[in-house]
């Protein structure tokens, strides 16, 4: 740089910098020759050494290869409880609406992976809802609300907790009023929260609104001690009360052909899981329910001389009903009922009108059951309360309204008026798991723990009470809702502690804590924790307890004092005939089997599991009875259009043998508009509800129009006659009596080469098809256990599901209305397994225990195996399903089981990983293994324990004994494969010889 | 042609067809100048046997080799299934033979027919072979076209001329004199260095080959080999918990299944509880053990307070002989060790129940030990 | 020209004179066919090249894909875990059938009219079971570990399962290949060293030269060679009826119903041949317009193929006969009701398409004017063609999606990229084809001069 070329520099600091002087300049002249810091030209000594050193490191880094195994991160103070690689357990209780489930968690290193029913439970006896098996997996939905926000922004709990405090405390001062609406409040420390809530907030209108189930769940039925059972559309083996199926699959398991078994009468309109199970099924539509119910009461009365209450008069009511019953059935019912008195039990389906409701009351009255508790729980939210609700809101009469758990925006009758009526009041307050519709309506919302990370009690039923405590810490950002109630008492003034543990404790000190126990509180507590359950202690009942025996007394009150006028009007309003509605439907809505009322939709498990009956996944198609399809000339996935006043929607059809003509059916909980899973499955029902939660399971008068459309089903099973195969054997009592001897299965077929030998076990199992009522619960269970990817509709549709235990369903007889069977179908384990010689890697072997094994990492993917299984329970990933798993979605995966990648056969393993650790634990206590120790997640999770799992080659243990039985077959047994599996044939106990 | 007066390797005679190269073969065979060899462009029958060549070994060979093969393979499926990793698939047994009868026969046949083909070639033919002088010579185009040659091959003195003329005397067309060129001597030293050279070239690109696959391979996208899992698995750190940790601590106040806590607040409150153990010698020795892995380092071998650490860390450990830890009750000392003591942490997570109460027996021996009265000695 | 006395096993002195048209000598059958080499290709092979290249590459395309996102990509499912994969394997293996056949048990049967088609045949051959050999790998989940099919020592210490039907087809599928190579170059050897002693060309003279290993028609080379060839004839022979007898076992192995099946290896064997003949038919017919060798492979070859094509489709029929006695006499549900699908059901047009077109339409060659006029003869030899692939449609995918247990019943779509790869094998099956015919002598020159009238001597003794 030379002066000639040098400008003067825009900003200058002084006059010498403007126009410098000459010593000045030489003072700016660099020091060196310009180019003297630069290497010299060419490969430079350091430059070349670099070259070196880089060249060098590269290849060390390519030279290891396979990635690093990560590092080590262990506890720096174990807790004492926590062995890294040892699963912890903890007694806990899931809610769902009006029932608590309790349950134990399975943790590993103090984080959730499985959830199993708790085994102190007295009534439930280790066994839960499939749901609660599911709900793990919501735990860990990466689309869970991360921390508060407040119009879209986030916001700091306190600022959050302040805004609502001062709005309330303002209501408090203008006298206003501020809405609550939460699910049913069974727990009783919450309920008492609330009351605390209400007594500080004198305008608290609380409306505990449960969206898919109408009624409480007041009558408690004792399937155990009743012989006869009559079903008006009740339910009760669908898998949401797993103590029902236990008590009734007791029932169904007779040594002999000559019982004991009991028998069941099913009269219903859309096809359940107790339909299927039933000895005699009718198909009748809802709406003729009542008229049924009514004639069978007036009938016993006449016929059978049974005494009607005084006042009650049935003169409207036909006697007999037309054509819905034959004749001969109906005589047979009849005279079962009258011979079974006391033992009979007549039950009731929540969605049936209140007319049915009525007359199944009676009929209880009249045979005077001893078979039916009832219990106290105060009825949800009735029409009126809803609708007041709506009405103070749209007259502007709320200052704030709190949201918390429920969606309203998705699941209320009529969405808009709510919506409207919601956008008027000034501070709209969220508390929830996951944005979700009503979210949208809210500007607080306050994310929630999920209930593995809360908190709380609840009402157990059967008069004991069930702990829930949180099996790891919060996962993010949250609190649990009742802490959010505390922070505003505490706004509002009353002193209560922030915690809600403590506030928990503190309740549980004053009101359960058996006053004068010689165990101080602490321990009482800690024990309560670790057992999950305990009786609550005794209350004054209204009538004398029955008897003190386990189970615990329930907390019993009389039966509804019968309300002769009222049955008269029932009786009345059912002996009309049904309005001429022409080609119009009646719609049956029902809770969705894993979406339940919708809050279940973003949980992928729960909408890749076959629904029990249509085997449907992902969606709600609406069942259409066989004689409507045909007549209308519908086939499964063609799209239809459904219109009922104001409600309208557009959904593909599937035809369900069973079904009472007239009558569609339609599961409520999907159609969800958020939700990275939920968006978009299914169709919302809830437009069709009736606004009166007591009708809303029946919608009448709906128009039901073909589109031409079609979609195919993602359904799993597409299949449903046997073809006149043997492959399930299902008797009545009658021929299991002439079968008996001949039916004991067959001698293995010959063979070329010598029998195996098992030196120590011989694992199999036996499957008793007349427990099993398909509940399902298996397959979740097995899901969670196995880390069993999810696939999604369109690959559900090409075959590409992979549970590796499914819910074979087949329906005998003519389709109008059929007997079904229900057969589990996992893994047969083989001796002579035909998938094994075929594997040209010796990827898939027998273990000297009698697995059928299979070695993830040495499979090539032939898929020979797979087509050379006769019972086609090899499942193959056919594309990569789980490597682009991450946290924390893959928080969930059993660290037991391994992930598999693309390209793998997979199938049940008997899960060998509980196999080696009851193995394991056997031998280092230095024992043999005791039989029922080891347990694969399905027969832990079957509530009828139709799954038994054993050791074969002991003959005392109980898997090897049901095995032996007269009942026993094996599938496909003429193949010579000799499967480890025996089925026990289903057993039926129909009234009547029915004909062939 | 020229006459050549140098070293000739043969005398080479065209005729025009089959039939007048067999009528001319034991002409010029009688007159024995040297070997007698013919060059057709296709098997001419006869010619063998004219020319008195026997017959091909080659059937022997090939099926010797054939049984070779097949033995072979029955054996190796025997020894692989049988003996080396048995294995039990649809409920044969391991040596199971029946199925071994395909690939005995593939193999076999994969055996007898390189024999047949390479023997042929290499073994009998001596082939590739680029060097011999017919194929240097004029006649080949015709011999592999339409011509057939025979020649006098030259052996012990040999005469040109004679044979030239005894082909000429047969009706040879042309007759054209093959010079033999000096073999040069194999193993010359470019020779080896060349060959050496191709070797290590070789090596190295194998080398390199075999690097670049077990390298390179697993590591590619979609080639799973399920060493890594989505899965998280015990001691591995996680991005997703804030402490990063994999393993997450259980809740305060939570109770595990299996794990009530010991409900002590302080180890005074255990005094009400009383040592479910009886003091036998099983229990003492189970004490002993449990104490020199926990307890000796800090509190000494004879519960003295002496140890190794108190001179690194300037801890003080608690001497169990003093009079105040006797004076405790057995409820105390388990308390201790359930909970801790100033620098003392818990040991709960480390001994279960029964070891705590047998370490308290323990402890109540060295303490009796150490303060052993008279009638101890009786 | 007696075609008939050409069909029988006559002693050599009572042969027919000639096989070919016209004036044929050694020398003038060497300037016919060996002058391709030295030509350059007409415009119309490169345009077909083009073609068959373009159909190649979208193939590999395809395989590629499918390689990178897995089988998913295809129609395949549970319960048809097998399904265009293993179809067009079993298809190829059997179209690389003819040229052994052709080479070997007509050459001990010493039907002289075998030499004008071996070459072609068994070069067919090798592509063919090239095409066949790409199916096993891309149609397994992770073909990067497909090599754990050949027992090799590792240091997992694992081994191959001897007892499973895919390790036979390694092994069987391999050695066919390697043996069909053999066979082809050592009858190629001779022809190769007339290539290297007719060209001056400073490219193609080396080349030829290696590859004809010095070949110099010494007497003392001919009775090895021979001999070799005679033992090749005879192990090939046994060969080619175990291959697919192997590659039946993958079927007839198992219990699926309908693959259960006794008479799968000579009735694959002979669908094989069948199909391999067709294949060969439409590409000789090609072959001798496009470069005129009609006085070489004449209207009496071609009809000879025919007939035995003829034979063959009897023999397929004779075969469905068995199999559906078989299904009716077995009284078994699930073999019955599979075979009912095979004519019934969604895919029965499947089963109809292949028994009219491998047993009634071949029926028309009985007639001597189809045997011996184009149009007829390709119209069949294509119906076979598709009707073998057809066929082994049928055996797969019916029989697997439907089989024991109704509630795993699933149908069964194939995806464009099934169909994608199914043309590629086809494009570079004809791209090798065109290749050969360009730079190898498409007709065993030295066989055929070694049969010429008067290319023998007439005295001297006779042997083989």
């Amino acid at each position: 740089m030379d002066e000639k070329s040098r400008t003067p520099p825009e900003a200058w600091r002084s006059l010498e910098e403007r126009e410098p002087s000459p010593e000045a300049l030489e003072a700016t002249r660099p020091e060196f020759a310009p180019g003297a810091d630069l290497p010299p030209a060419g490969l430079s000594r350091r430059r070349f050494l670099e070259l070196v050193g880089a060249t060098t490191a590269v290849a060390t880094a390519t030279a290891c290869s396979r990635g690093t195994r990560g590092a080590i991160v262990p506890y720096t103070r174990r807790p004492p409880e926590v062995v890294p690689g040892v699963a912890n357990y903890y007694a806990s209780t899931f809610q769902e609406g009006p029932r608590a489930y309790s349950v134990l968690v399975k943790t590993r290193e103090g984080r959730p992976i499985h959830i199993t029913g708790n085994d102190e439970h007295p009534v439930l006896r280790g066994k839960t809802s499939p749901r609660a098996v599911a709900d793990v997996l919501r735990l860990y939905d990466p689309d869970r609300l991360r921390g508060p926000r407040q119009e879209g922004r986030e916001v700091a709990w306190d600022e959050a907790e302040q805004r609502i405090v001062k709005a309330l405390a303002a209501a408090r001062a203008a006298g206003t009023q501020v809405l609550l609406v939460t699910g049913a409040l069974e727990s009783p420390t919450r309920k008492a929260l609330v009351d605390e809530l209400a007594k500080a907030l004198p305008g608290l209108r609380h409306l505990a609104w449960e969206p898919a189930s109408g009624a409480a769940l007041a009558p408690v039925p004792r399937l155990g001690k009743a012989k006869v059972i009559v079903s008006f559309g009740a339910d009760f083996l669908n898998g949401d009360d797993p103590a029902a199926i236990r008590a009734f699959t007791e029932k169904r398991r007779p040594q002999s052909p000559d019982g004991p078994m009991n028998r069941l009468w099913a009269l219903e309109g859309a096809m359940t899981l107790t339909g299927a199970k039933a000895d005699h099924r009718f198909p009748v539509p809802p709406s003729r329910t009542a008229a049924v119910a009514f004639a069978l009461a007036r009938a016993l009365h006449e016929k059978h001389g049974v005494a009607l209450p005084a006042g009650v008069d049935l003169a409207p009511v036909a006697a007999v009903p037309d054509g819905l019953v034959p004749a001969k059935a109906w005589k047979a019912l009849l005279a079962d009922l009258r011979t079974a008195g006391p033992e009979a039990l007549v039950l009731c389906g929540d969605g049936m009108p209140p007319e049915t409701h009525q007359a199944v009351g009676l009929l209880n009255a009249m045979l005077r059951v001893e078979t039916l508790d009832f219990r106290e729980a105060e009825a949800p939210a009735g029409a009126r309360d809803l609708d007041g609700a709506v009405q103070a809101m749209a007259a502007g009469k709320c200052a704030a309204v709190l949201l918390w758990g429920v969606n309203p925006a998705y699941a209320w009758p009529d969405a808009g008026a709510w919506a409207a009526a919601v956008a008027k009041v000034p501070l709209r307050v969220w508390i929830g798991l996951q944005e979700d519709e009503t979210a949208a309506q809210c500007q607080l919302l306050l994310p929630e723990h999920h209930w593995l990370e809360a908190w709380g009690d609840h009402d157990g039923g059967e008069g004991l009470l069930t702990l829930q405590q949180p099996a790891i810490g919060a996962l993010y950002d949250t609190r649990q809702g009742e802490e959010v109630l505390l922070a505003l008492l505490n706004g509002l003034g009353s002193k209560v502690p922030a915690d809600y543990h403590e506030y928990l404790k503190a309740r549980w000190r004053k009101d359960v804590y058996p006053a004068g126990s010689l165990v101080p509180f602490e321990r009482y507590f800690e024990v309560a924790l670790h057992d999950g359950v305990v009786p609550v202690p005794a209350r004054p009942a209204r009538k004398p307890a029955p008897d003190v025996s386990a189970p615990p007394a329930p907390s019993v009150s009389a039966p509804p004092a019968l309300d002769s006028a009222a049955l008269n009007g029932a009786a009345m309003s059912a002996a009309r005939p049904a309005p001429a509605t022409g080609d119009a439907f009646e719609l049956v809505l029902f809770p969705g089997a894993g979406v339940y009322d919708g809050r279940y939709g973003n949980n992928a498990w729960i909408q890749e599991w076959p629904d029990p009956v249509t085997k449907a996944t992902w969606g709600n198609p609406v069942s259409v009875s066989v004689a409507d399809a045909r007549r209308l000339n519908l086939a499964d996935g063609d799209l239809v259009k459904l219109a009922a006043g104001g409600a309208s929607l557009e959904a593909p059809i599937v035809v369900q043998p069973g079904q009472a003509p007239g009558v569609l059916a339609l599961a409520l909980g999907y159609g969800r508009t958020v939700g990275g899973v939920a968006r978009g499955v299914g169709v919302n029902a809830y437009p069709f509800r009736d606004p009166d939660p007591g009708r809303g399971g029946l919608r009448l008068g709906v128009k039901l129009t073909r589109l031409g459309g079609h979609r195919n089903l993602p359904i799993t099973q597409g299949h449903h006659r046997l073809e006149g195969r043997d492959l399930v054997h299902s008797f009545s009592l009658a021929e299991y009596a002439r079968q008996k001897a001949k039916h004991r299965h067959a001698e293995h077929p010959e063979s070329l080469y010598p029998d195996q030998v098992f030196p120590e076990h011989k694992w199999g199992m036996a499957i008793d098809l007349s427990a099993c009522v398909g509940c399902s619960a298996c397959v979740l269970a097995c899901q969670s256990e196995n880390n069993i990817p999810v696939v999604g509709p369109e690959r559900v549709v090409k075959g590409y599901e992979m549970h590796w235990i499914r819910i074979d369903r087949y329906y005998q007889g003519e389709p109008e209305n059929p007997r079904v069977v229900q057969q589990p179908m996992l893994c047969q384990h083989c001796d002579d397994a035909p998938c094994e010689n075929v594997c040209p890697v010796n990827a898939t072997n027998h273990s000297p225990d009698g697995l059928n094994q299979m070695v993830y990492n040495r499979c090539v993917g032939t898929r020979y195996c797979a087509n050379n299984c006769p019972y086609k329970v090899r499942r193959f990933n056919f594309l990569e399903y789980t490597a682009g798993t991450k946290e924390p979605a893959s928080l969930v995966y059993n660290p037991e089981v391994t992930v598999r990648p693309r390209g793998v056969m997979e199938k049940c393993s008997f899960c060998i990983q509980r196999i080696e650790d009851g193995r394991l634990r056997a031998k280092t206590e230095h024992r043999p293994v005791r039989d029922g120790e080891i347990v694969p997640a399905c027969a832990a999770a079957c509530p009828s324990e139709a799954i038994v799992f054993g050791d074969l080659k002991d003959p005392a243990s109980r898997a090897a004994r049901l095995a032996a039985s007269d009942r026993g077959h094996k599938v496909l047994e003429e193949l010579g494969v000799r499967p480890s599996i025996t089925y026990l044939a289903n057993l039926r106990n129909p009234a009547l010889e029915e004909e062939e | 042609m020229t006459e050549s007066s140098t070293e000739s390797f043969a005398v080479l005679g065209l005729f025009p067809s089959a039939d007048a190269l067999m009528e001319a073969i034991p002409k010029v065979r009688a007159s024995s100048l040297g070997r007698l060899e013919a060059y057709t462009p296709y098997p001419v029958h006869g010619v063998d046997q004219a020319l008195g060549q026997r017959r091909s070994p080659l059937g022997g060979m090939v099926f010797i080799m054939g049984v070779l093969g097949a033995v072979a393979a029955l054996l190796f499926q025997w020894w692989v299934s049988a003996v080396d990793y048995p294995l039990v698939t649809g409920g044969k047994a391991p040596s199971s033979w029946q199925a071994f009868v395909p690939i005995m026969f593939e193999v076999m046949v994969l055996f007898a027919t390189f024999t047949a083909g390479l023997g042929m070639l290499l073994l009998l033919n001596r082939l590739p072979f680029f060097g011999h002088p017919v194929l240097g010579s004029k006649a080949i185009r015709g011999i592999t076209r339409d011509r057939f040659a025979l020649a006098v091959e030259a052996e012990g003195e040999f005469d040109p001329a004679a044979a030239r003329a005894a082909l000429e005397a047969a009706g040879a067309l042309e007759i054209e004199i093959l010079p033999a060129h000096p073999r040069e001597p194999a193993f010359t030293a470019e020779y080896i260095q060349r060959s050496a050279a191709g070797i290590f070239v070789a090596c190295v690109v194998s080398g390199l080959l075999m690097y670049s696959m077990v390298k390179l391979m697993p590591a590619l996208p979609p080639m799973s080999h399920m060493l890594e899992q989505p899965r998280l698995d015990p001691q591995k750190p996680s991005a997703f918990f804030k402490d990063g940790h994999g393993m997450q601590l259980p809740v305060a106040g939570t109770v595990a299944r299996g794990f009530l806590p010991s409900g002590l607040a302080a180890p005074e409150d255990g005094a009400r509880l009383v040592n479910p153990l009886p003091m036998t010698s099983a229990v003492l020795a189970r004490g002993r053990t449990e104490y020199q892995i926990r307890c000796t380092v800090c509190h000494g071998a004879l519960g003295d307070g002496v140890s190794t650490l108190t001179a690194a860390y300037g801890a003080k450990p608690a001497n169990l002989l003093a009079p105040a830890v006797r004076a405790d009750p057995d409820g105390v000392i388990y308390g201790t060790i359930v909970l801790g003591k100033n620098a003392m942490p818990s040991y709960a997570a480390d001994l279960p129940e029964d070891a705590r109460w047998a370490v308290v027996h323990y402890v109540r021996a060295l303490q009796r030990a150490q303060n052993a009265k008279d009638e101890d000695l009786k | 020209m007696n075609p008939d006395s050409a069909s029988l096993p006559l002693p050599e002195v009572l042969r027919a004179p000639s096989l070919t048209v016209g004036q044929v000598t050694p020398g003038s059958l060497d300037d016919q066919v060996l002058r391709f080499p030295a030509l350059a290709p007409p415009r119309k092979w490169y345009v077909a090249l083009a073609f068959t290249l373009t159909i190649m590459s979208i193939g590999l395309v395809l395989i590629g894909y499918t390689f990178y996102e897995g089988i998913g990509v295809w129609g395949n499912n549970s319960p048809v875990f097998w399904a265009f994969g293993i179809v067009n394997f079993v298809f190829w293996v059997g179209i690389g059938h003819a040229g052994t056949l052709i080479s070997a048990i007509l050459f001990l049967f010493r039907k002289r009219w075998r030499n004008a088609i071996a070459r072609f045949a068994e070069a067919m051959t090798i592509f063919a079971v090239m095409c066949a050999g790409i199916f096993p790998l891309i149609h397994v989940g992770r073909p990067w570990l497909a090599f754990w099919l050949f027992p090799y020592p590792n240091q997992r210490g694992v081994w191959p399962n001897f007892r499973s039907p895919l390790v036979w087809d390694v092994f069987a599928v391999s050695t066919y290949f390697s043996v069909s190579l053999m066979f082809w170059y050592l009858g190629l050897l001779p022809d190769l060293a007339s290539l290297r002693d007719r060209t001056d060309s400073k490219i193609r003279k080396p080349i030829y030269t290696i590859l004809s290993l010095g070949w110099r028609g010494a007497a003392d080379h001919w009775r090895h060679f021979e001999k070799a060839y005679l033992l090749l004839a005879g192990l090939a022979t046994g060969l080619v009826l175990s291959v697919h007898s192997v590659v039946s076992f993958d079927f007839a192995t198992s219990i699926v119903p309908g693959w259960h099946m006794t008479i799968f290896p000579p009735y694959f064997v002979v669908g094989a041949i069948f199909a391999g003949f067709a294949m060969v038919l439409m590409v000789l017919i090609v072959v001798r317009e496009t470069m005129d060798l009609k006085n070489l492979i004449t209207d009496f070859h071609l009809e000879v193929m025919n007939k035995v094509i003829l034979g063959m489709s009897c023999l397929m029929g004779y075969s469905y006969a068995v199999e559906a006695f078989t299904a009716w006499y077995s009284m078994n549900t699930f073999i019955q009701h599979t075979f009912l699908n095979y004519v019934t059901g969604p895919y029965g047009w499947a089963g109809w398409l292949t028994m009219s077109c491998n047993v009634l339409l071949p029926q028309l060659l009985w007639f001597r004017k189809c045997r011996r006029s184009y149009p007829w003869m390709i119209l069949v030899a294509m119906a076979v063609t598709v009707g073998m692939w057809f066929e082994r449609f049928v055996i797969i995918v019916i029989s697997l999606y439907n089989d024991y247990l109704p509630s795993a019943w699933h149908a069964y779509k194939p995806t464009m990229v099934d169909y994608g790869i199914l043309l590629g094998s086809f494009g570079i099956f004809f791209t090798l084809v065109l290749l050969f015919a360009r730079v190898l002598p498409v007709i065993a020159t030295t066989e055929m001069k070694a049969d010429l009238p008067g290319a023998q001597p007439r005295h001297g003794a006779r042997h083989d």
